[in-house]
């Protein structure tokens, strides 16, 4: 664990379990939107350049899918990655600018920004063949989600000042509106007892709240500092996993467009999962190993 | 000379290229400043629909969300520049944009066939006063399904 974290670099099973997970995340983010929008009532992004009505029929659904697919196909093997990217980015702005064109706003920024990133690290491989593009192509995603959170916090100084902590107080009305809107949705009652217990806490704890407020603004503003090596990319990973769950336990909004890049990027789990296997069967053999010998004598 | 300067800029090329499009284009995918939480106003809204008994329908049946209900809201506010918030708005154009909603709700093909007499479009309005928070609600929209 901690050799990887040492290297500097990335191996080619972490580049390749990285733009896997991201793959399915984008598959099926993909189909959610396409399953649920034909049309863009209220006009966002791209949509906005388009004259006139826009309806997406069943026919272009399925063209739009298979060659998401083939690309996607294509990003994984390694093959034609820069057409691929090129593709998968204007894919996935499309798609993300229907939803929120629907005024489904779930963030998804970062998602299309990576497949740029990465767009933009194998346009300059294409065009300087000493690039390190192995590096670069996770580093440029890194710089993308590090700096979405750094500019978060600037536009809450911008919008707010200093006095966003303190505002924070006034953080239930907000408890309120997010659990209100999970009652909403399915019936239950239990978001608003849930609502009423957490607005509890807030308002008894309200110096905590402040201080939370303050880490949060203080992480999210030196985000950037990812961006040094892989080592500060996986510490503040963690700090920005323990600042979403804080997000979701008080006020219900888990922002999955942001948190997951965020995840696979910087933390990597499925290849943290993959080194804990790869330990685990190391220590079953050692110790298999060891009984077997004393077995024999 | 383009080299040196890519090469020597790469750690943090990206984070350039995204600050000029965010600059230039604004908040427009994929540029954002993530403005969710950017303030906390002593003002929120949620939004809902309930049958011709005032019963809550549930946003699933009607396939959509109540965050959805509360950003359309908001983006046909800005559309027709309507000032919101801290219950401004005038029982008119609260009727407009109702209208507006319940139109993007039932003009998803999976809500075709509705069988309701009548959907009502609610909005709830909280804000602080004295320490004690005060709930509104108000009823932005009837429409007439028959």
């Amino acid at each position: 664990m901690n050799s990887f974290l040492k290297n500097n670099s990335y191996s080619k099973l972490e580049w390749t379990l990285m733009k896997s997970s991201f793959s399915l995340i984008w598959l099926l983010s993909f189909l959610l939107i396409i399953s649920r929008y034909n049309y863009a009532p209220t006009p966002e992004s791209i949509f906005k350049l388009l004259p006139g009505g826009f309806y997406l029929c069943f026919n272009a659904k399925i063209f739009l899918l298979i060659t998401n697919l083939l690309l996607i196909y294509f990003y994984i093997i390694e093959k034609h990655i820069w057409w691929s990217l090129m593709g998968l980015s204007l894919i996935s702005l499309f798609a993300f600018s229907l939803e929120d064109s629907n005024s489904d706003f779930n963030r998804n920024t970062m998602i299309t920004g990576v497949f740029f990133a990465q767009f933009i690290a194998y346009s300059i491989k294409k065009k300087y063949i000493d690039f390190d593009v192995d590096k670069y192509r996770i580093q440029f995603s890194v710089q993308l989600i590090s700096i979405s959170y750094t500019i978060s916090a600037i536009a809450k100084l911008n919008t707010s000042g200093l006095k966003w902590i303190t505002d924070g107080l006034l953080m239930p009305l907000q408890i309120m509106k997010t659990n209100y809107f999970g009652f909403v949705n399915d019936g239950n009652l239990e978001h608003i007892t849930n609502a009423n217990h957490i607005i509890n806490l807030v308002d008894k704890y309200s110096l905590g709240v402040m201080f939370v407020l303050a880490f949060t603004l203080i992480i999210e503003l030196f985000a950037v500092i990812s961006i040094i090596n892989k080592k500060y990319a996986f510490v503040y990973g963690l700090l920005l996993v323990f600042m979403h769950i804080g997000f979701y336990l008080v006020l219900d909004v888990a922002i999955a467009g942001t948190y997951i890049p965020m995840l696979i990027f910087m933390i990597n789990p499925v290849f943290i999962f993959w080194i804990i296997l790869k330990a685990l069967k190391n220590y079953l053999i050692t110790a298999l190993g060891s009984n077997g010998k004393a077995n024999t004598f | 000379m383009v080299k040196q300067i890519l090469f020597k800029t790469k750690t943090i090329v990206v984070i350039f290229i995204y600050l000029i499009g965010l600059l230039i284009f604004g908040e427009v995918h994929p540029f954002s400043e993530f403005p969710m939480y950017n303030s906390f106003a002593n003002w929120s809204y949620a939004f809902y629909i309930t049958d011709d008994n005032d019963s809550l329908i549930p946003c699933r049946k009607l396939n959509t969300r109540g965050v959805n209900l509360g950003h359309s809201f908001y983006a046909i506010c800005n559309e027709r520049n309507i000032e919101y918030g801290d219950g401004l708005e005038s029982i008119d154009d609260l009727n407009k944009v109702g209208f507006e909603m319940m139109r993007i709700v039932l003009n998803k093909p999976e809500n075709k066939n509705i069988k309701n007499k009548k959907l009502k479009l609610w909005r709830n309005y909280y804000y602080y006063k004295n320490d004690s928070i005060i709930h509104k609600k108000l009823l932005i929209y009837e429409s007439n399904m028959e």
